[in-house]
């Protein structure tokens, strides 16, 4: 019987080859579309999942709050980690990281230098808790002492060029390190990444006091260390919070901080203060994954129910001879089966395909094969699904045809089928028409954001890090201002495209006492307060003179938040320096356009590390290759690296153009999925109506007028979905962009347009039939009937 | 074989109610071939469908075999019917993606017959019906006349009790018309129950008895001597 099914099925589908192409080939890309975003999202989700105790697993994160304001840092101070241990039930490992912020710059084996590893100091820990198994090596003691070494097994392969490592020696910094251990690459979805780890007693021994603190595992000032927690199953995350509220130096008040406690597997989802962080991009595409899919389904069932008047006798003739409407039912959905399969087929081929140019889009390294259990898993899914929603409901239908109605071929699909297919093709369209709202506003917001004046001038300026330049700054600075290309050169302490140096070590005049100013600052000199053209609002820059090592510069909201009137002249602390402020700039942007912009204090250094260099007009590669020759005197064997403003800004929003462009494709593939459904839809639909075309045309009906009466019915859809469509992008739009705290306000025009451009491709997928039945000579369409 | 009792059927529409049959008492016995004529309108092809178990009737008794069927559902019908009813249509119906052999074949599936039996009598029946050769093909490929003799095909496959033709000959020409009558009464003659609705008066002495119909109701029943020229 199965045979037959299929053998009917079989020759169907090669009879009607516009049908079959249509379906089948919407069906395909639906699902290799669906599929990939599906698999995608899966890779995200699986993010710290393989650590076998990571469902016990925390990371710390510290909230402060100062007025409004709310700050996150991920660093904790070190004692943080040993006291929770001792102190706080159900606390039962804990362990500090930390990156390596140029602690060792280069390591150089066999007469190579290496410069760009990605080194983390941990503690042995580490190899205990997390589940980076030691290939070599003892993960209870990983490290013999602060000379030794774990690596990873590319590392191993790419920097000594075999994984027999134990005992090799590496050199960095002119310091010898020994290594005692190999460990398995990290996974791709682990959101801890290290090369090199060094040990954190490398760190502790190096600590040179802060204040009273005499160690690292004193010190309650710096923020510098990630930390992760293991606690004992099932205790109470409330109650590990609290407990490490209580944690602070003797003597100290209860500050305004609290700790965060975030599972492992929520790291990479989520924003450090728990916050939703990446997981809307991911709701986001599961949900879009969804809609491709059910437009996909819905063009199924569309077609078929539209197929199945020309099904009717056949349906007719196997009732007749004995089938059962269960039997029937089997029938097509067995039917379905076989279209849906050589769908998954062509989906499977448009996948291997694609898979390079997807993972070129989304940044990833997904790969295809029946080794990716995910990836089976996605197709198996999404194929059951669909097919359980698209194929019943046809099934239905064709089953429950009246067998004498069928074979007088009296039978038409009762209004509730017709509505229903037409309800069918207004979402699809509703969902098209948001999609392509989606798509105008994500594309206005992002060139918002690259048109938005930050606030200071971006153009032609560079910077990098000094290096061994450092203790000669300020005269190699004097020499760069006066090279070939460079118009000016600077120094600052901070990166302009993420100031992340941030304090509530503040005083000022007038501050209340239970008032407290958590700030960004950083150091400058006041030749880069020109470069960077900063507006001031009152007062006046540094003069680079002596007494400028007591001077501060705000920014507007440090001085709203201060309350401040007139801030010029008034007393201001920072961290153990008193001085005073004598300027106010106006606001800027020193971050992403998704955050706002936070109080900002600049206080004067007349020399600070990382050296900004503004080009002549034109001469850039002149103003580079001086900036290099300088850099090499002091630096000599290491790479000059160098970073244009442009870049910078260009790289912090990444993900916002990645997801940006992922729309454009989602939203133009929806979009022609539904395309190809109206298409079928209006094949069938005038081909139903070839009678009657060819009574209006002997009465006198012109083409013009029988292209209007084809059209208007699918136009009158449209129009439908289009109205419908509005308040939900709206909505969902309004919702996308209050990620952004600058953001573009939505407008009437982008509906407008999105609407004309709906119309347009539903009357171009439409006019051709019509068109086509039009023009028929009506008497040949008569005689036929 | 089968009775009706005083059978109504009555077509009702949105605005409007129609009486197709009007009180039908008529009894067809095992082995008989029986004509119903009558012209246009006059609810022949209703009362075949009704006799084929394909419709209900609205009012009145129809005992098929032992069975009160008026109000039986269309799955007791189902049941009922299959095996036991052929039908021959005017238009062949047969399935246009499916050959010969299978188009045949088509009753014995859903009887659940097993393949090697199907496969035998298949076989058999497209032999006596001098088709064979054109086993393969599909209903395109061929002529009325051939595509009628495998409609016969299929309906007798099956070895049912009573075949239905609703103007087995409509669609036919003189010669083809001629076999297709012939293959009918051959069948009859090996025993089947023939009921055929009929325009042709010719095609119509063929039956031993002739039903005809006016309005829905029974005016004249013949039998051969009466009315054969």
């Amino acid at each position: 019987m199965l045979n037959n099914y299929l053998r009917i099925g079989w020759r169907n589908l090669r009879r009607y080859k516009m049908y079959s192409s249509i379906n089948i080939g919407g069906l395909a890309i639906g699902l290799a579309v669906g599929i990939l975003i599906l698999v995608w999202v899966q890779d995200e989700l699986s993010f710290d999942r393989f650590h076998e105790k990571g469902d016990n697993l925390y990371k710390l994160s510290v909230s402060f709050t100062s007025g409004t304001d709310v700050q996150t840092w991920e660093g904790m101070p070190g004692p943080v980690a040993v006291h929770a241990v001792k102190e706080i039930p159900g606390v039962q490992k804990a362990v500090r990281t930390r990156d390596n912020w140029g602690d060792v710059s280069k390591f150089s084996y066999n007469n190579n230098d290496f410069f760009d590893i990605k080194i983390g100091f941990v503690e042995p820990s580490f190899f205990t808790m997390f589940t980076f198994p030691l290939l070599k090596g003892d993960a209870q003691h990983p490290f013999l002492d602060n000379t030794s070494l774990v690596v990873t097994r590319s590392a191993a392969l790419k920097y000594f060029g075999t994984t027999d490592v134990m005992g090799k020696v590496i050199a960095g910094d002119g310091k010898n390190y020994v290594v005692t251990g190999l460990v398995e690459d990290f996974p791709e979805q682990s959101s801890i990444r290290y090369e090199f780890m060094l040990p954190f007693s490398i760190l502790q021994a190096k600590f040179g006091g802060n204040g009273s603190w005499t160690t690292l595992d004193d010190d309650w000032g710096d923020f510098f260390f990630t930390t992760y927690l293991q606690l004992a199953p099932h205790t109470s995350i409330e109650k590990v919070s609290a407990g490490l509220a209580k944690l602070r130096p003797d003597g100290q008040q209860e500050a305004a901080i609290k700790y965060n406690v975030q599972p492992l597997f929520d790291v990479h989802l989520y924003n450090p203060d728990l916050s939703e962080g990446s997981i809307k991009i991911v709701r986001i595409f599961l949900i879009i994954a969804i809609v491709i899919l059910l437009i996909a389904c819905v063009n199924y069932v569309n077609l078929s129910t539209a197929r199945a008047m020309q099904r009717a006798a056949e349906v007719g003739v196997r009732k007749i001879v004995g089938a059962s409407r269960r039997q029937l039912f089997i029938q097509f959905i067995w039917e379905s089966v076989l279209v849906f399969a050589l769908a998954l087929v062509l989906a499977v081929i448009m996948i291997l395909l694609l898979i390079p140019f997807y993972n070129n889009l989304t940044d990833k390294h997904l790969s295809f094969g029946l080794k990716n259990l995910q990836m089976i898993f996605a197709i198996g899914l999404s194929m059951l699904v669909t097919l359980i929603v698209a194929g019943i409901y046809p099934a239905v239908i064709l089953s429950s045809f009246n067998p004498l109605k069928t074979l007088k071929g009296g039978l038409t699909l009762s209004g509730s089928n017709v509505s229903f297919r037409r309800a069918l093709v207004v979402v699809q369209f509703l969902i098209a028409t948001v999609l392509i709202v989606s798509t105008l506003v994500v594309g206005q917001q992002l060139r918002y954001i690259k048109s938005k004046a930050l606030g200071y001038d971006k153009e032609n300026i560079f910077s990098f890090y000094s290096g061994q330049m450092y203790d000669h700054l300020e005269a190699a600075v004097q020499e760069l201002s006066s090279s070939p290309g460079i118009a000016a050169a600077a120094t600052a302490n901070q990166s302009m495209t993420g100031i992340d140096n941030s304090t509530g070590d503040t005083y000022w005049d007038g501050k209340e006492k239970n008032e407290s100013l958590i700030t960004h600052a950083f150091s400058a000199d006041k030749n880069f307060m020109e470069m960077m053209k900063f507006r001031f609002t009152a007062g006046q820059n540094f003069t680079n003179s002596k007494a400028d090592s007591a001077h501060f510069i705000i920014n507007e909201t440090a001085a709203k938040m201060m309350r401040m009137k007139d801030p010029v002249g008034k007393k201001f602390r920072l961290w153990n320096k008193d001085g005073i402020i004598i300027g106010v700039i106006k606001d800027f942007h020193y971050a992403s356009l998704h955050e706002k912009i936070g109080p900002l204090v600049i206080h004067y250094s007349p020399v600070s590390f990382m050296v900004y260099v503004k080009t002549k007009p034109g001469e850039m590669d002149k103003a580079v290759a001086s900036a290099e020759r300088l850099y090499k005197r002091y630096n000599a064997g290491f790479p000059f690296r160098y970073n244009f403003l442009d870049d910078n800004l260009d790289k912090i929003y990444k993900l916002d153009r990645r997801t940006g462009k992922l729309f454009n494709y989602f939203a133009g593939i929806a979009i022609f999925i539904s395309c190809l459904g109206l298409f079928g839809l209006a094949t069938f639909a005038t081909g139903q109506r070839v009678k009657e075309i060819g009574v209006r045309k002997v009465l006198g009906a012109s083409v013009t007028n029988i292209v209007t009466l084809l059209t208007s019915d699918f136009l009158k859809i449209v129009m439908i979905s289009i109205a419908l469509s509005v308040p939900l992008a709206w909505y969902i739009m309004n919702r996308w962009l209050e990620d952004y705290a600058y953001r573009i306000t939505l407008n009437w025009g982008v509906f407008i347009m999105a609407g004309g451009l709906a119309i347009m491709v539903a009357l171009l997928t439409v006019i051709f039939q019509a068109v086509k039945a039009a023009l028929a000579n009506p008497v040949r369409s008569l005689r036929t009937e | 074989m089968i009775r009706t009792v005083n059978l109504q059927k009555i077509f009702t529409t949105e605005e409007i109610e129609t009486s197709a049959l009007n009180g039908i008492n008529m009894e067809i016995k095992e082995g008989e071939f029986v004509a119903i004529m009558g012209p246009s309108g006059c609810g022949k092809s209703t009362l075949l469908n009704i006799l084929g178990l394909l419709d209900n009737p609205s009012g009145g008794e129809y005992h098929f075999w032992d069975h009160e069927v008026a109000k039986m559902s269309e799955r007791q019908r189902a049941q009922l019917r299959k095996g036991s009813i052929g039908f021959v249509f005017q238009s062949f119906n047969l399935i246009d993606e499916l050959t010969v052999f299978e188009n045949v074949e088509l009753p014995l599936l859903y009887l659940k017959v097993p393949a090697s039996e199907r496969k035998d009598k298949v076989e058999k029946v497209l032999e006596r019906m001098n088709i064979m050769h054109r086993r393969n093909h599909f209903p395109q490929q061929l002529s009325g006349g051939q595509q009628q003799r495998v409609a016969i095909a299929r309906a007798v496959v099956a070895n049912p009790k009573m075949i239905l033709a609703d103007e087995p000959t409509g669609n036919l020409d003189s010669t083809n018309g001629e076999e297709v009558m012939k293959l009918l009464q051959e069948l009859n003659e090996a025993g089947t129950t023939m009921v055929m609705v009929t325009h042709s008066p010719y095609d119509a002495g063929f039956a031993h008895r002739v039903i005809n119909l006016f309005d829905g109701r029974v005016v004249t029943e013949n039998i051969k001597e009466q009315f054969h020229v």
